[in-house]
């Protein structure tokens, strides 16, 4: 990497976390440190909210998936804003009027200690877990393309989010989202305007999507109901919508957000911004890795973008078969740059014969490249014993650190840093607070000075920060344990989802019918997993309905303590 | 903060509109623009896949 572009990551890792020592000055009780004194604007805390979101995996992943798979996974978003309106008028008001530090203090309002307890606890482990991935899986990308240490990585990302969140609290990590914000979508526009820059001399964008479309990249709408599709149109209205009320109404991490808001109506707002430009910004991430895609059509790409065995199958007894797939992808590239150019010159020459003869043979030649790599990701599983091997995550950085002019890889590569640490900010904190809040002052220690709390809830955030980047290194390692941690984010968020239904839908419903119906769906969330091939997005509509079920026949059946005495 | 036990309820009202400023029209707006974008995504898809 050039030297410019080392100067611009070190000017960017040294702005959040001067930025965020600098606002430690204003954090000076707890309230300050995990609410900002509730006094943050509405635009900054949408934007915090948006950033949270928006993990490292997420961008690269997400790129990736529009390289590879098209612009299917938008669908994902689709019950995003009706799910904002959803807790504008329900959760946020009940919260905020509530002066609640978590979303987990008003189940104890409402239900009892151990409900409380139980939700927090799901989301220390679940969380806690979940951050150290949040590291893991960028530092692993970031190591292989650029060749750099993977400790070198994780440490990266992982101390100067810790030291700022640690320091500033949530103040520090609101304004860091900002910037990051900023820096991520500066980033992503740059990139595309590089993209079409790059096209080749007379071919138009119009004329490269069509090639794209031809390879159905560009179908954003699937209309079958079938639930063992992740992306389809009702999967994410419908799914989508629960796990986006699970995530943005249970889930400390984006509650706090909001929380930090100047009013009811601030926090309103911030969700607002959301509901208005997640969609649009989702599909401009996976155009951009269709314009990747697109991109590649016309300079040969590597056949596999994650290299991390490369070095080890050429020497091995399997170098041959892996250098003639090489050679077989070398000519399947040629093949389908020239089929390209056959199907803009059809199109241009407007003759409807041609047209569907030659996007017939360019998609003929893009199965061919296809079935090369696919041959290429089973040698690579077969001789490294890497059964979740896959390059989708490497094709945006490898496209950044080889294509992108001096400069803009820097400003690419602080944009996928400042995805990951404004995720990781978020997390440290919320799980301080919860581990605080829900914990510490509720059961050890009700009755220390807030000065005390400022304290502790700094070493806890130290805690979290030093335990999530350890866990990222051991992560790394161990691709079967990161599919559980996601596995279990997804047994929580419909079944916390469910509780707050009971908690605010249901005057009826109980605290043991809250507590055992919280436990009861999560264990309906496991058994539908385990029994059938529905996908995971369906979980938090099962693990919900499942809850509010199990609750409210408890809750009829057996009286709560007060109404027994 | 009164940690209570089981069965102890604060009756809040499940739709809370109450602010300072009226949200009816915002979140017809975020309705309306979800239904914009999601028919410029079937257009993109169906004009540039077909």
């Amino acid at each position: 990497m050039h030297p410019i572009d080392w100067i611009i990551i070190g000017l960017y890792l040294t702005w959040v976390i001067y930025d965020g020592l600098k606002r430690s000055k204003g954090t000076d009780g707890v309230e300050g440190y995990f609410l900002a004194g509730r006094s943050l604007p509405w635009w900054a805390v949408g934007l915090s909210v948006m950033a949270t979101q928006m993990s490292a995996i997420t961008l690269v992943g997400t790129t990736g998936q529009g390289y590879d798979d098209g612009m299917r996974f938008v669908q994902f978003y689709f019950g995003l804003p009706v799910a904002m309106i959803i807790l504008s008028v329900t959760l946020v008001p009940f919260f905020y009027r509530a002066k609640v530090f978590t979303a987990y203090e008003y189940l104890e309002r409402r239900f009892d200690a151990k409900t409380r307890a139980l939700a927090g606890l799901l989301f220390l482990v679940s969380r806690g877990l979940a951050v150290g991935v949040i590291i893991s899986a960028p530092a692993v990308v970031l190591s292989i393309v650029l060749g750099w240490s993977l400790v070198f990585t994780a440490l990266a990302i992982g101390v100067p989010t810790t030291l700022y969140t640690m320091f500033g609290g949530v103040q520090a990590v609101t304004w860091a989202d900002v910037k990051q914000m900023v820096v991520i979508v500066g980033g992503v526009g740059a990139a595309v305007l590089i993209l079409i820059l790059s096209l080749p001399d007379g071919v138009g964008v119009g004329e490269a999507l069509h090639v794209a479309g031809a390879t159905g990249r560009l179908t954003t709408i699937d209309f079958s109901l079938d639930f063992t599709e992740t992306y389809t149109f009702w999967s994410g209205v419908v799914g989508g919508l629960f796990l986006m009320l699970g995530y943005f109404g249970c889930d400390q991490s984006q509650v706090q957000r909001y929380l930090t808001a100047q009013s009811v109506d601030a926090g309103r707002r911030s969700l607002m911004m959301s509901a208005f430009w997640k969609i649009p910004l989702q599909a401009l991430i996976l155009l951009t890795g269709v314009l990747v895609f697109v991109f590649y059509l016309f300079h040969e790409p590597p056949m596999l973008f994650n290299a991390a065995h490369d070095s080890e199958i050429r020497a091995g007894a399997r170098g041959t078969e892996f250098a003639e797939l090489e050679t077989r992808f070398h000519i399947a590239f040629e093949d389908r740059r020239d089929a390209a150019d056959q199907m803009m010159a059809a199109r241009r020459s407007g003759a409807a014969a041609a047209i569907t003869d030659t996007r017939e043979r360019f998609v003929d030649s893009q199965a061919r490249v296809a079935e090369v790599r696919t041959g290429a990701v089973d040698l690579v599983r077969e001789v490294s014993g890497d059964t979740a091997y896959t390059d989708v995550n490497y094709v945006f950085p490898t496209f950044i650190t080889t294509q992108l002019p001096v400069g803009l890889v820097g400003l690419l590569i602080a944009a996928v840093l400042a995805a990951a640490m404004s995720s990781i900010a978020a997390e440290l904190n919320a799980l301080s607070a919860t581990s605080v809040m829900d914990f510490y002052r509720r059961r050890f220690k009700p009755d220390a000075t807030d000065r005390h709390y400022l304290f502790v809830s700094k070493v806890c955030t130290a805690f979290w920060g030093v335990f999530a980047t350890g866990f990222a290194l051991y992560a790394a390692n161990l691709g079967s344990l990161i599919e559980v941690v996601n596995r279990v984010g997804s047994y929580f968020y419909g079944s916390l989802l469910g509780v707050f239904v009971l908690a605010i839908a249901v005057p009826r419903a109980t605290a043991n019918g809250a507590f055992w119906g919280l436990l009861a769906g999560m264990a309906v969330v496991g058994l539908v997993e385990a029994t059938s091939e529905i996908s995971f997005i369906w979980y938090n509509v099962v693990g919900a309905l499942a809850v509010v079920a199990v609750g409210l026949i408890l809750s009829f059946l057996t009286p709560s303590s007060v109404e027994a005495s | 903060m009164t940690p209570t036990t089981g069965g102890v309820r604060e009756r809040s009202r499940m739709i809370d509109t109450r602010g300072e400023e009226p949200f009816g029209f915002v979140y017809l707006a975020v309705v309306a623009t979800e239904v914009v974008v999601l028919t410029g995504l079937w257009w993109f898809s169906q004009y540039f896949s077909g």
